[in-house]
């Protein structure tokens, strides 16, 4: 199915979920993420399940050291 | 049951008279300045007249752990040296941690302040009640893995730890840091420059016992919850397997990593060489750690015939000066550049910047081979960064000139090198960008002590969920708003500024190291820390008080740089944060002048300093109780 992430549009397969795409992406830090305009709660972010024509906005929290 | 604040224990060395002298600081005023850089302020400022050359005898050096140091919980080892700085020319201090704060503290002492200038090189030698001025003139000059060789052959012992410069802080190079076990640094404002220019080569303390905790019950619910806090926690515990380093290459990746002397924020031909996961993958040899600490984030770098493990491995900051700043990508270089700084006793950041700013000022043709010693210093040289590294220390060609720092080097050349200079108050910037993080760049140019990133908490932090452990942290503090990106720059950011600028400040006087400590992403929250306080010493305090602690220092140094002739003005972000970056997913992008110069103005309102010299109030210092200081 097909979904835009970060204003690209991809193919992933049905039932991916988030952290099965912020793996396959290959996103090790922390993010935030939000869907269609709204933010993920942390305790949303997990188990959600993905949909066809969902608009993914994920960004990288980098902080200092 | 009541406790008492503790007396401080201080010991004072005048170098000038060669005598040892102990000094006990009343409970009620080490209450005000409890530790740290907080406690080396007071100690220093109380009877050094502003515009002393701060590298004469006149300048105080002091080395101060804190009333909590040697609990044994995580992140709790740091110890803080305070001097006026010869890079920034205001106050200046720097933290380190490892083993050598802890036995500072089971020497019974909170702080060792060093007056005055030996007549020959010499050691300080601590063992308890036995203090000893020890001839160093046979050390002098060593590398620092030489120096803790002989320093220990001389003692006929080996359980102690010693901190000391190399020989970059004898040769009073600005930036020239003080090196504990080889490879934790006391790195930023040239301490190790004031240390060299009183001819003291190191202080070195007999190890002892560690503190004992007044509530154990308290304390130990607190220190072995450790273990959960690490698995919950994905920021720190990547932290420690891929140390600070582990983020390099997404910065890379979002377009705002330092590169090429800031001239862009991309870095895709380099930043996967030189991040902590490709180290993790190969040069690194074991995890390293401080006392008592369960993080483990410190590196230990093998490159064999090339760069030796007992002088640690790069932190991100060290990966990216040496790495991207000068477009280098090999992760062996990078590993050499820090060897060689741990060695000779440099600053990783002000160094590798100021090669940086050369290698830029090179390419521009402002500077050329006859300068430069016949070194062809264009970007991506790494070659060039050893030989480089062992002249600045030396002082020796084109490394005098670079041993000024990058700013006053530019001074010698013209408007249009110090259009390339990434400084405030003369002190390079470290590796997080403000186009990114507009409110740590708020704090770059408003902090006292030059552009420092461990000074209050990183944008990205508001844009977590609202029920996420940062932010439900951030809000105990009364930082409530959530962003849908970083960048943003308004009134709300201001404050967490400032708020968590003061929250550092307090970490920085407890002597709590900030990936342990903090008010957001790590281990230990607001409410902790507290605790810690409770239980660990009975102090019984509350965030208002601490927080109170971290404004305090703040205010001290600001109050001796208003002294000194410093006002708003230098309170200034370099002209290349407000330069287009070029190329990468950053192309064009830059720090929005307007909403910065705002930014500023409100914040010296919520810090309660004049809008027209940005320096405090005679209402704000008596807030603080620092009347003293008016």
């Amino acid at each position: 199915m097909e979904i835009t992430c970060n204003n690209k549009t991809m193919e992933i397969e049905e039932k991916t979920t988030l952290s099965d795409l912020l793996r396959t992406l290959g996103y090790r830090n922390t993010v935030a993420v939000f869907i269609n305009g709204k933010q993920l709660l942390s305790s949303q972010m997990e188990g959600y399940v993905i949909h066809e024509k969902d608009n993914i906005r994920i960004i990288r929290i980098l902080g200092g050291g | 049951m009541y406790n008492k604040f503790p007396n401080g224990n201080i010991l004072n060395v005048d170098l000038n008279e060669g005598k040892v002298s102990r000094e006990v600081l009343p409970g009620e005023i080490y209450r005000l300045y409890p530790g740290g850089s907080s406690l080396g302020l007071y100690l220093a400022m109380r009877d050094m007249k502003p515009g002393i050359d701060p590298l004469s005898e006149e300048n105080n050096l002091v080395f101060s752990v804190s009333a909590l140091t040697g609990l044994p919980i995580s992140g709790i080892s740091r110890v803080n040296v305070t001097a006026k700085s010869p890079l920034t020319g205001g106050m200046g201090d720097s933290q380190a941690g490892g083993f050598f704060p802890v036995h500072i503290k089971a020497n019974g002492l909170d702080a060792i302040v060093v007056k005055g200038k030996a007549d020959k090189p010499l050691y300080i030698f601590i063992d308890g009640e036995d203090v000893q001025l020890k001839d160093a003139s046979l050390i002098w000059g060593k590398v620092t893995g030489e120096a803790e060789k002989l320093i220990r052959e001389d003692l006929g012992r080996d359980d102690v730890e010693i901190a000391q410069i190399g020989p970059g802080g004898e040769n009073l190079v600005n930036y020239a840091c003080i090196i504990n076990m080889c490879n934790r640094a006391n790195g930023r404002n040239g301490m190790g420059a004031v240390m060299g220019s009183k001819n003291l080569k190191a202080i070195v303390v007999a190890k002892g016992k560690s503190q004992k905790p007044v509530d154990p019950d308290g304390f130990f619910s607190l220190s072995k919850s450790v273990m959960q806090r690490l698995e919950e926690n994905g920021s720190v515990a990547g932290l420690g397997k891929f140390g600070t380093d582990g983020d390099l290459e997404g910065f890379s990746e979002e377009g705002f990593l330092p590169t090429n002397n800031w001239t862009t924020g991309y870095f895709p031909e380099g930043a996967k060489n030189i991040t902590g996961e490709t180290m993790y993958d190969t040069i690194l040899k074991e995890r390293d750690t401080c006392y008592s600490c369960a993080v483990r984030c410190k590196r230990v770098v093998e490159v064999p015939g090339m760069v030796d493990p007992l002088y640690g491995g790069p932190e991100y900051e060290t990966a990216a000066t040496f790495g991207s700043y000068c477009g280098v990508t090999s992760l062996e270089y990078v590993s050499l550049a820090n060897q060689m700084c741990n060695m000779y006793g440099l600053d990783t950041i002000s160094c590798g910047a100021t090669i940086a700013f050369a290698m830029e000022a090179y390419e521009k043709g402002l500077i050329d081979k006859a300068v430069t010693d016949g070194i062809d210093l264009r970007f991506g040289n790494g070659e060039a960064l050893p030989v480089l590294i062992e002249r600045i220390a030396k002082k020796e060609g084109f490394g005098k000139l670079l041993a000024q720092g990058s700013y006053r080097y530019a001074q010698t050349l013209g408007e249009e090198a110090l259009d390339l200079t990434v400084t405030v108050k003369k002190q390079e910037l470290p590796a997080h960008m403000p186009q990114y993080k507009p409110a740590v760049g708020l704090v770059y140019a408003v902090n006292p002590f030059g552009a420092d990133h461990q000074s209050s908490e990183h944008d990205p932090f508001l844009v977590m969920p609202e029920d996420s452990m940062e932010r439900r942290r951030l809000a105990q503090l009364g930082i409530q708003k959530g962003y849908e990106d970083p960048f943003t720059m308004d009134d709300d950011k201001v404050r967490f500024a400032w708020d968590t600028q003061k929250y550092f400040s307090t970490l920085d006087t407890l002597c709590l190291c900030q990936f342990v400590w903090g008010p957001s992403w790590e281990l230990y929250g607001p409410d902790e820390m507290v605790e810690l306080c409770k239980t660990g010493i009975g102090w019984e305090t509350s965030l208002y008080e601490l927080m109170q602690v971290g404004e305090r220092r703040i205010n001290m140094m600001r109050a001796f740089n208003a002294k000194e002739g410093f006002t708003k003005e230098d309170d200034l972000l370099p002209k290349k944060i407000f330069t287009p970056l070029k190329g990468g997913p950053t192309d064009g992008v830059v720090l929005d002048r307007e909403s910065h110069e705002y930014a500023k103005g409100l914040y010296y309102d919520l810090a309660g300093w004049d809008k027209e010299n940005g320096n405090p109030t005679e209402s704000t210092l008596k807030k603080l109780s620092l009347q003293w200081m008016l």
